[in-house]
């Protein structure tokens, strides 16, 4: 993600499209092939960088798809203007305005039922297009008579014709289009999108709008398949009504499955292969209209034994062959007493108002499920600098406290006031970007990114506020990041480990990993959710170190189970007992208090 | 045959709630109904309807009409 070799695969993409015209033919592909491949290639990036970077499957690509293809072949084909290149802009801006209408509506709802609600809109779009507006879409008959493009510079002019003519203004576009996807994804947007994919709660809880970036998303998805469906209309010289069918958006999802998602390149690749089939099998071997049985069984040998495309599984193979030998897992270094902690503070950006009193106030927080009162009554005030431990017997109702301070869960009364001002209502990203964050309990990380990336999306958050659209910046051009980056790896004491993925990672790199997500963004306020849970005595000594080193500059509230640690850590405890506050105190008065004696400690403190 | 039965079976069991017998049951009542009434005003519609209605059902109630909460 922060390495990319600037430009190499924009020059290879090129160098492939010039030879293209030159290496296809002989292997049996016509001019009309390749130009439709172009096309499908081109639709298939947005619908990547949607499915394979954001995660979200969109069975609806069609209506965007059939919305750029007629808007521009109705202008050029009803006399409202000649210039082909400004209709196909028009087509792909109506395309990506309609697409911030149904992205609103349909990215509501997740998985399956996102997909569902785009089947529906791309469906009823195709129903409105062929009926109600079939006076200005054709209806059944299409919009016939869309012309090519003619260029004209200087008095020299080109005509684009059909064939290889067509060829180099569809490659050009094509080329166009991956240069823009792959400074996308480059980008810090194209980050957040794959932190998304990997763990959209996370990525709300580091600071992100993750609903604004699934629609941005969405709204780029949108904008390719508005130009390749007005492309579509161009190299045609007619638009067809079937290009809003549910047939199109099934076959470019298939087309990605078998290309490979999350590459890009990987629509381009399986309409190759789709197209090559349907000509191969169906005028070459004669099958006729039952190629798609065969492509249907190919397409199921694929998806079950290369999950991740024909490019994945190409990629897969490379590493297989050019894999030097591992090098030798680096273990990482115990983390010593000594570490420069005070370089990842509390933000330079937020300018903190000078404030006295308590930074974290609850004051009578109750949360009710039903008939069950996880919380009654709870008020707390922990003040700056200082670590705040709260312990409970299970069902005590610390993790539903935890939530409503950070925001994630609403609470049915009561308030949480943060620096003197009330955030009981505000979202979780906007609590963490005013500088409250907490890590959890059971960890949420990016499993598919490297710990590393991990750690820049938590950073981007606090470098970048809760939404920007620098869509074409590149992430290393972010001010600040790379040094805030290794600043958080330094003191989790994770550098070495930087390039690993996270699912390499053992469990307690993986659990000081969950604590630098939210030192990354770097709060002035953290809560710890049993940061100790399940670790081995080693690791569980490296993180008490981890959490001393931590706490300077920063106030700290942490839940555990661990007693030893809590009493060995925190200045003043908050004992919970079925969901209510039962004392609270320095530890010493903690271990005298008769009530918690009783209720918890079961009289053992006092022996 | 085709996809436009698969399309519509999974409408069905969107509108009754994924997991619900009944509900499947109620879905394909409520389905048939729209398509046939629409029909009979004008057949082009018929479909945006159905759809129309599904969008709408997962909007106001995602879970489907007889769906228990929480499933996802």
């Amino acid at each position: 993600m922060l390495r990319a070799r600037p430009l190499l695969v924009e020059l290879l993409t090129a160098l492939g499209l010039v030879a293209a015209p030159f290496v296809l033919p002989p292997l049996g592909f016509a001019p009309n092939t390749v130009n439709q491949i172009l096309v499908w290639g081109l639709f298939g990036i947005g619908f990547d960088i949607l499915f394979g970077y954001t995660g979200l499957l969109s069975f609806g690509q069609a209506a965007f798809y059939g919305t750029g293809g007629f808007v521009a072949a109705y202008l050029l084909t009803q006399g409202v203007m000649s210039n082909v290149l400004l209709a196909l802009v028009i087509g792909t801006i109506a395309a990506a305005v309609v697409g911030i209408g149904v992205g609103i509506v349909a990215l509501r709802r997740t998985g399956i039922y996102f997909a569902m609600i785009t089947v529906a809109i791309a469906e009823m779009f195709f129903f409105i297009e062929f009926s109600p507006l079939a006076r200005f879409t054709g209806g059944e008959n299409g919009l016939p008579g869309v012309p090519a493009p003619r260029f004209e510079l200087f008095g020299w002019h080109y005509q684009v014709g059909t064939g290889w003519s067509m060829y180099w203004f569809l490659a050009v576009c094509y080329l166009i289009g991956v240069v823009l996807a792959l400074r996308i994804v480059r980008s810090p947007v194209g980050a957040i999108f794959s932190a998304i994919r990997d763990n959209p709660l996370r990525a709300r809880a580091v600071g992100h709008a993750v609903d604004a970036y699934k629609l941005t998303a969405f709204v780029v998805g949108a904008a390719y398949a508005g130009l390749a469906g007005g492309l579509l209309g161009v190299l045609q010289g007619f638009m067809p009504p079937d290009a809003f069918m549910f047939d199109t958006s099934g076959q470019l999802v298939m087309q990605t499955a078998i290309g490979g998602a999350g590459t890009l390149f990987g629509p381009l690749v399986g309409a190759t292969v789709w197209l090559f089939l349907r000509d191969f099998l169906q005028s070459a071997v004669g099958l006729g209209a039952t190629w798609k049985l065969v492509l249907g069984v190919i397409f199921v040998l694929l998806v079950c034994f290369l999950r991740r495309g024909l490019i994945g599984g190409i990629v897969d193979l490379y590493n297989l062959v050019t894999r030097r030998r591992e090098p030798p897992p680096v273990e990482a270094p115990q983390l010593g007493a000594v570490q420069p902690s005070a370089t990842v503070g509390p933000s330079r950006r937020r300018q903190e108002t000078p404030f006295s009193g308590p930074v974290l106030e609850a004051r009578g927080l109750t949360k009710s499920f039903g008939g069950i009162v996880a919380n009654r009554d709870i008020g707390l005030a922990v003040e700056q600098g200082e670590l705040r431990g709260i312990i409970g017997p299970n069902g005590a109702g610390k993790s539903t406290l935890f939530k409503m301070l950070t925001c994630e869960m609403r609470p049915s009364s009561g308030q949480v006031i943060f620096h003197g001002r009330d955030i009981t209502r505000m979202g979780v990203a906007r609590v963490c970007q005013l500088g409250l964050t907490k890590s959890y309990q059971v960890n949420q990380l990016f499993a598919r990114l490297t710990l590393r990336e991990n750690v820049v999306i938590a950073a981007l958050a606090e470098r970048r506020g809760t939404f920007a659209l620098d869509l074409l910046r590149r992430i290393d051009k972010v001010h600040g990041l790379a040094d805030q980056v290794e600043a958080t790896l330094a003191l989790v004491g994770l550098t070495a480990r930087a390039d690993v993925p996270v699912a390499e990672l053992a469990y307690g790199e993986k659990r000081r990993l969950e604590i630098g997500l939210a030192l990354a963004s770097s709060p002035s306020l953290l809560l710890l959710d049993e940061p100790l849970a399940g670790m081995s005595p080693r690791e569980r000594a490296e993180t008490m170190q981890l959490l001393k080193n931590i706490r300077r500059g920063r106030t700290l509230v942490v839940v555990e189970h661990d007693m030893d640690a809590v009493f060995e850590l925190a200045e003043r405890i908050t004992v919970l007992h079925e969901g209510a506050l039962l004392a609270e105190g320095t530890p010493a008065e903690i271990q005298r208090n008769s009530f918690v004696q009783e209720a918890y400690l079961g009289g053992v403190a006092a022996a | 045959m085709g996809e436009a039965i698969l399309v519509q079976t999974f409408v069905v069991v969107v509108i009754g709630g994924v997991g619900s017998f009944p509900g499947a049951i109620l879905g394909g009542l409520i389905a048939g109904e729209i398509l046939s009434l629409t029909s009979m005003i004008d057949p082009a519609y018929s479909s945006v309807m159905l759809f129309a209605v599904m969008t709408l059902v997962l909007l106001l109630r995602p879970q489907g009409l007889l769906g228990a909460l929480g499933r996802d």
